[in-house]
């Protein structure tokens, strides 16, 4: 079984502080870590290939030192690594970054399963799991917090708010996973050192896929972030509605008539 | 000369503080309350590989340096004291037996202390020697191809735990150390004593009564064991220096934690002077602590005679736990002194710092001689 798993560099804090002129992210002092629900789609990518046997590749666009995030999958027990990493790439939104994520994919050939986490800790858009799927062409379960494999059938729990789902479809396909799937595991000191002396992580850049820079990057994007700004928090009063999702909904909604809101 | 930690260092921090926050930082409380640590957490840290980092991958260990190795000391220590504590006096035993042991000791001990399987202690120290090695009363006599060994040692970390204890005791020629099974029949354990902190390291005393050791275990040369003591104990002062200085970091954390999310007249009290003076004097005292302990660890990492620079680094350090884990109570006010948080079982573990592996003005006795001999 040949698994391929997205995964994203992201800083580790959700306490995000931001350059109040540029807009950009302050990383400076702020660790990088493998999104947790991205570790959670390489944990299961692990699993699966102790029980089917096969390979797993991972795959990341970033900026050269995402190679660090690359390393740590290895050492984490990944087959293979592929940073896609070039200039073209950069201020790429989800649909560029799918995109280019897509067109690696499909240069590496083969494969019965693309595993993503749902969302990233950054971006939290949950985009690109489903806007890859699409562009491969692939059936699609995202928010699975349970996946098995019968032949070649996936079968997955796909969650929401108030219960699941279970779903099955054939391979190959793209599922994107949550947190409540598994408990990653963390390499041993050997494993670590053996990802940076003895393992390789492969770049590849625009020209090496034979894409033209304006379809990707920011060039590539359907979308343009205006500003970015971190939300003043007032002293306004916070109130809770609790109750079922039903007796939540209709309490918000007595509060927003009340206030002549709606 | 470079500042700073390779990549592969920094992912063994990362990885192993994921570790730490993970699996030791919520059971952290429990282990001081029970003062014992359970036992799932031992086959943990030995699936990644923490119990022989510096040693040769022949013997089974993981062909690093003392580096590496205070690096994992540091996180560990960062989330529970207790657990370093346990790392740090295990390194004991392989650290004699990788110094003085001869090449069949080396193969027949060291793989099993750096999986993990045996768990090291060092046991010096008993009621009445303090660290005079000529009050030593533990007994080694010669009976053919054996010796017997009688006596008693006093506060020893790891004690109870299975595995190999390197136990010094005197025969005719002087102090001398022995490599001992402490499953042997003959070693007992008392029940462990109850610490003010660091508690869960398991520290008893040790009864020797007839314990037959065949001469294949005595270690390094025969009388010369005070001498081995003083060079093994600069390793050891590497690796207690390492859990101080993970205890530091802690409190520098809990400090900064509790300042910014409290608030007073409407303010975080991060946004008081007196708040920002002590958090800038914890992390000036934890960053003067941290590389003089990277020092030692490369130092330790090359070879050679670190008795000097071990003891100011303890001394250092564990002034230093001392110092910054008060500061950062004093951060928390009436908050720290209450159970409820965790600076004050920082405060309490850092103190055993300026007593353990020699108490700090013992380092200063030992830093003026070689300056002014």
């Amino acid at each position: 079984m040949n698994i391929i798993v997205c995964l994203k560099q992201v800083p580790g804090t959700n306490d995000v502080r931001l350059d109040p002129e540029t807009g950009s992210l302050i990383r400076e002092g702020v660790p990088s870590i493998i999104n947790p629900e991205d570790r959670n789609a390489l944990e299961k990518a692990l699993l699966l290939r102790e029980e089917h046997g096969g390979n797993v590749v991972v795959i990341s666009m970033g900026p050269p030192q995402a190679e660090v995030a690359l390393r740590d999958a290895l050492a984490i027990g990944a087959d293979e690594a592929i940073l896609l990493c070039d200039k073209a790439f950069a201020g790429a939104d989800t649909l560029a970054t799918s995109f280019t994520l897509g067109s690696a994919i499909k240069k590496l050939g083969h494969f019965d399963l693309v595993l993503c986490g749902t969302k990233t800790l950054d971006g939290n858009t949950g985009q690109v799991g489903p806007q890859l799927a699409e562009l491969l062409d692939l059936p699609q379960i995202t928010y699975a917090r349970r996946v098995e494999i019968q032949g070649e059938i996936l079968k997955a729990e796909r969650v929401f708010e108030e219960g699941y789902e279970l779903m099955e479809t054939r391979l190959p396909a793209l599922v994107t996973v949550t947190r409540e799937i598994n408990e990653p595991r963390i390499p041993s000191i050997d494993q670590i050192m053996q990802s940076y002396r003895e393992k390789e992580v492969k770049t590849w850049g625009a020209a090496y896929l034979g894409l033209y820079e304006h379809s990707v990057g920011l060039d590539g994007s359907a979308t343009k972030m205006s500003k970015i700004y971190k939300p003043e928090f007032g002293k306004g009063k916070v109130e809770f509605i609790e109750g079922s999702m039903e007796d939540m909904a209709q309490g918000l909604l007595a509060k927003l008539k009340e206030r002549n809101l709606i | 000369m470079e500042f700073k930690l390779t990549k592969e260092q920094e992912a063994i921090t990362r990885m192993i503080r994921e570790f730490a926050e993970k699996k030791l930082a919520p059971i952290a409380t429990q282990i001081d309350r029970d003062a014992k640590i359970p036992p799932d957490i031992h086959p943990e840290l030995r699936k990644l590989k923490l119990f022989g980092i510096p040693y040769d991958k022949k013997y089974g260990g993981g062909g690093e340096s003392y580096i590496e190795l205070v690096l994992v000391i540091e996180e560990v220590a960062k989330a529970s004291a207790a657990v370093s504590v346990r790392l740090a006096a295990h390194y004991l035993a392989p650290i004699s037996l990788s110094l003085y042991g001869t090449e069949e000791q080396k193969e027949q001990c060291l793989p099993k202390l750096c999986s993990g399987e045996d768990i090291g202690s060092l046991a010096f120290t008993e009621a009445a020697t303090g660290s005079d090695p000529e009050a030593i009363t533990t007994m080694a006599e010669l009976s053919g191809d054996d010796y017997i060994l009688n006596g008693s040692k006093r506060f020893i970390t790891n004690a109870p735990l299975d595995g190999l204890a390197i136990i010094f005791a005197k025969t005719d020629n002087g102090v001398t150390a022995f490599i001992v099974n402490k499953n042997q029949p003959g070693y007992s354990t008392s029940k462990p004593w109850e610490m003010m902190g660091l508690r869960g390291g398991q520290v008893a005393d040790i009864q020797l009564k007839d314990v037959r050791i065949p001469k294949a275990n005595l270690l390094g040369p025969e009388g010369k064991g005070y001498r081995m003591l003083t060079e093994l104990i600069a390793y050891g002062k590497l690796d207690m220096s390492a859990c101080l200085l993970g205890i530091g970091g802690a409190a520098l954390d809990e400090a900064i934690k509790y300042a910014k999310e409290t608030t007073a007249r409407g303010k975080p009290i991060a946004n008081f002077q007196t708040i920002q003076w002590l958090v800038a004097d914890i992390e000036t005292q934890v960053e003067a602590a941290r590389w003089l302990v990277y020092r030692l660890a490369y130092l330790a990492s090359q070879g050679g005679d670190i008795r000097h620079q071990s003891a100011l680094t303890k001394l250092f350090a564990s002034e230093m736990a001392t110092e910054v884990t008060s500061k950062a109570l004093q951060v928390h006010g009436s908050y720290g002194y209450t159970k409820e948080f965790k600076i004050e079982r920082l405060y309490r573990d850092a103190r055993v710092g300026e007593i353990i592996e020699g108490v700090s003005e013992i380092q200063r006795v030992i830093i003026a001689a070689s300056l002014l001999r």
